[in-house]
Formats: C-alpha cells, structure tokens, sequence
C-alpha cells in the first residue's frame, strides 16, 4: 500500500467534505431566509450523510481501505462537481435524490467495486443529460489528476487507468480538429506536459484505439466521424494532410468506413427506408 | 489495412445502386429519363507511371455511377498513399451524388404534384383567364425546376422552399373548398 497514495486520497476525502459542506450551509441559510423549512432540514439530513463518507479502516485489509478510499473519494468528487453546476439550477430535492443515491453507492457494500461505483454514477448523472454528462467529466478529472499530480499515473487503479482512457477519448472527441495535441491533453486535464507524454505513451500501449505520434494524439473513431463531417461539409484540406502523415490506415481505414455508410444511404434512399 | 472485402462490398451496393437509379429514372422525363448531364466527376486514369484525375464535363447520373464504379475497382492495386487520395476523391463525389438524388426525388415529387394540379385545372369551375393564368404558373414553375437542375443542381436547396410554396398555394386555390 502507497502511503503517498493513502494521505492523498485521505486528504482529498476531508477537502471535498468540508466544500461541500459549505456549500450544503449556504443553501440551508437561503432557506432559512425563505423560511423553507422542509428543504432547510433536508439538507441537514444530507450533511450529516457527508459526515459519514470517509471509510473506517478498522473495517478494511490494508488493500481493501485503499480501494475504499479511492470510492469515496471519487463519489465525493461527483458530488462536489453537482453542487457546484446545479445547485442554483435544478430544484433541491432533485439533487438531494440524486446526492443520497450516489452516496448510498459506498454506504451499500459497494465501496470495494470502483469501476461499478463509476458507472453507476455515470448513469445516475445522466439522467441530468448535457450537464450530468460535464459533472461525470469534471469529477472525473479533478479525481484523477489528484492521485496523478500527487503520487503519480503508477498509483491508478486498472479502473483509473479505464476512466483517465475516457477522459482523453472524450477530449479527443470533443475537439473541431481530428486531433488533440499533447501541450492540449496537459491543459484540459491540469497535469505537466512531462507526466502527459508518459500517460500518453503507457495508454496507448494498453488501449490500441489511442493513437499517438509526434506529440498528436487522436482514436479511430475520431478520424472516422471527422471525415464523416468533413466530406458532408466539404471543408478543411489542411489536417486531412496532417492525418495522411501521421496515422494514415487510420486514415485510409475512415475513408473506406464512411464510402460504405454513405453508399448504404444512397441505398436506402432508393428503397424507400 | 485495406480490405478487399470492404472495396467489394461498396462495388457491389454501388451497382446494385446503379440498377435502381437506372429504374427510377425513367420516370424522370423533365431530366430525359435520367440521361441528362448533371453533375462533373472526376475520372481517375491509371497507367503504369502515374495516376491522372481527370475532371470531366458534366455527365449523367448513370454515367457518374459508372466513372465511380471503374475509379474504385482500380483501388486493390495501389499504393497506400495513393489510394487515400483516391478513396479522399470518391468519398467526396458519392456524397454529391447522393445529394443530387436526394434533391431530385424531392423536385421529381413537386413536379409530379404540378402535373396533377395541370391535369385537374380542367376540370374545375375557375373561368378561363384564371386557367390560363393558373396553367402559365404550372408550366413556368416545371420549367424553372428544369432549368435549375440543367444549370446548378445544386442551387435546388435554395430554391426548394419557394416551390414548395407555390405547390401548397396551387393545392389551396384547387383543391381545398373555400371556406
């Protein structure tokens, strides 16, 4: 067990509280001042479920506390990132629902399975769409740099690694270009160009779809939806050259995958469907 | 990699695709039963030295089919690089294409809806000059279609709505009762 990695997640469990905390009090003076009782006492019940997300490591083997405290940490993530972006958005007793849910992920056994605590939470999160989907990223990101900037990419879980992989495909995704640089991955993410190259090189070894060469990084399925739009809208010359350069199966591989799902619409055109 | 099986498939739909436009266009008589010269398509010529693209003057539908066909059988043989270029050319030409028909199904369809409102114009109780007139907008507007498609085919996506327009203008002066 990292001791490096325990004080951290340690650490970031107290932070976390204590925000979100401030803000649950915040809230409950505003509907103190509204004389909104019912509201104003379900979020003491929220803070004092708060109170409790920090795993007793009387309970775990050296091991298993860590995997706890990776849970909780990540859940307190989500949540914090919720509070933040809704809490003047969607009514309390939507984010309270949503709030005792998550937690109730680390209080019923669940604590030991980070990867189901994940996506149980993505899907929770999406019930929220556009804006459940940025709270999954954000919380995401601040949990993962966290243990990365502090102890390093080594002390991610096998299910870290999977999330940080999806962070960057997500990056990826979300760029107008068909791919990301590397000074561009150390930015979004909030870790040092020198750990971006590492993170990058070990990824990409492990997951074959991240594809890296000369500090640009893109995925298979990012050159095939960009050659998609770039053939329907008939623009950008300059990066389809970048992309022969570079990745030019991938390339090759996009072309062929859109001529086909374009000839199956001409076809279905024609059919009628 | 390049998959044989892949450039099959896409020959294969796109033949199949050819069948059916050659079907479809022979109702298509305001663009002479599909043999009208629409739209320039680049015809890749392969020698032992070089590949040329050759941009050719408009040509038909059925014909561009055809140029795309004999452009993506010569693809097994080349070079990587040179085959990205090609696939780059026909992926942008098939999406044209499939735009053009779409367009022409949907001006095809307006036209179909003009002559039905031609055909029953004679029938109705309008007096003569309010025919004649109504006729001159029928044939003017079948002619405009026409005229579109010969020249730009792709201007259709502008003009579209005004057709539409003067089809739904038509249908309430012939069709629907007076309130």
């Amino acid at each position: 067990m990292s001791m490096c990695l325990r004080k951290t997640l340690e650490a970031f469990i107290r932070h976390k509280r204590s925000t979100i905390n401030e803000w649950i009090m915040e809230l409950k003076r505003q509907a103190l001042i509204n004389l909104d009782t019912t509201t104003a006492n379900m979020l003491i019940e929220l803070e004092n479920h708060i109170g409790t997300l920090m795993p007793l490591k009387t309970q775990y083997s050296p091991n298993e506390y860590i995997t706890a405290l990776r849970s909780h940490a990540l859940i307190l993530s989500y949540l914090n990132e919720l509070l933040e972006m809704v809490k003047n958005m969607l009514p309390p007793d939507m984010i309270r629902d949503i709030m005792l849910k998550m937690i109730s992920l680390v209080k019923g056994g669940l604590s030991l399975d980070f990867g189901g605590i994940a996506i149980q939470c993505k899907n929770l999160l999406q019930s929220l769409h556009e804006i459940g989907n940025q709270i999954f990223a954000e919380g995401t990101r601040k949990y993962l740099v966290t243990i990365i900037e502090s102890c390093g990419f080594g002390e991610l879980s096998k299910e870290g690694e999977f999330l940080l992989r999806e962070s960057i495909a997500s990056l990826i995704q979300s760029m107008e270009k068909p791919y990301i640089t590397m000074e561009e991955i150390s930015m979004k993410m909030g870790i040092k160009e020198n750990q971006t190259k590492k993170i990058i090189k070990k990824l990409s070894s492990i997951y074959p779809e991240i594809l890296s060469k000369n500090d640009i990084i893109s995925t298979r399925q990012k050159i095939e939806t960009w050659i998609e739009n770039t053939i329907k809208e008939k623009v950008s010359e300059e990066e389809v050259h970048k992309l022969k350069d570079l990745f030019p199966e991938q390339l090759e591989s996009a072309y062929i995958t859109n001529a086909k799902k374009l000839t199956k619409m001409f076809n279905n055109l024609l059919e009628g469907e | 990699m390049i998959s044989t099986e892949n450039i099959t498939e896409i020959i294969k739909k796109l033949e199949k695709i050819k069948e059916r436009i050659r079907e479809e266009s022979i109702d298509w008589w305001w663009l002479d039963q599909g043999d009208a010269a629409l739209i320039n398509i680049t015809k890749i010529e392969y020698t032992k030295k070089e590949i040329k693209y050759v941009k050719m003057p408009k040509v038909s539908i059925k014909t561009a089919i055809t140029i795309l066909l004999n452009n993506l059988k010569n693809v097994y043989s080349l070079s990587k690089g040179k085959r990205i270029q090609i696939m780059s050319t026909i992926n942008e030409e098939l999406n044209e294409l499939l735009e053009l028909v779409e367009n022409i199904r949907e001006a095809h369809k307006i036209i179909e809806e003009f002559e039905f409102f031609d055909k029953i114009l004679d029938s109705t109780e309008k007096g003569e000059e309010e025919k004649a007139e109504l006729k001159k907008i029928i044939k003017g507007s079948i002619n405009w279609i026409k005229e579109i498609f010969h020249t730009k085919p792709f201007e259709w996506e502008k003009r579209r709505e005004t057709f539409k327009n003067i089809a739904k203008k038509l249908h309430k002066t012939l069709i629907e009762k007076p309130k």
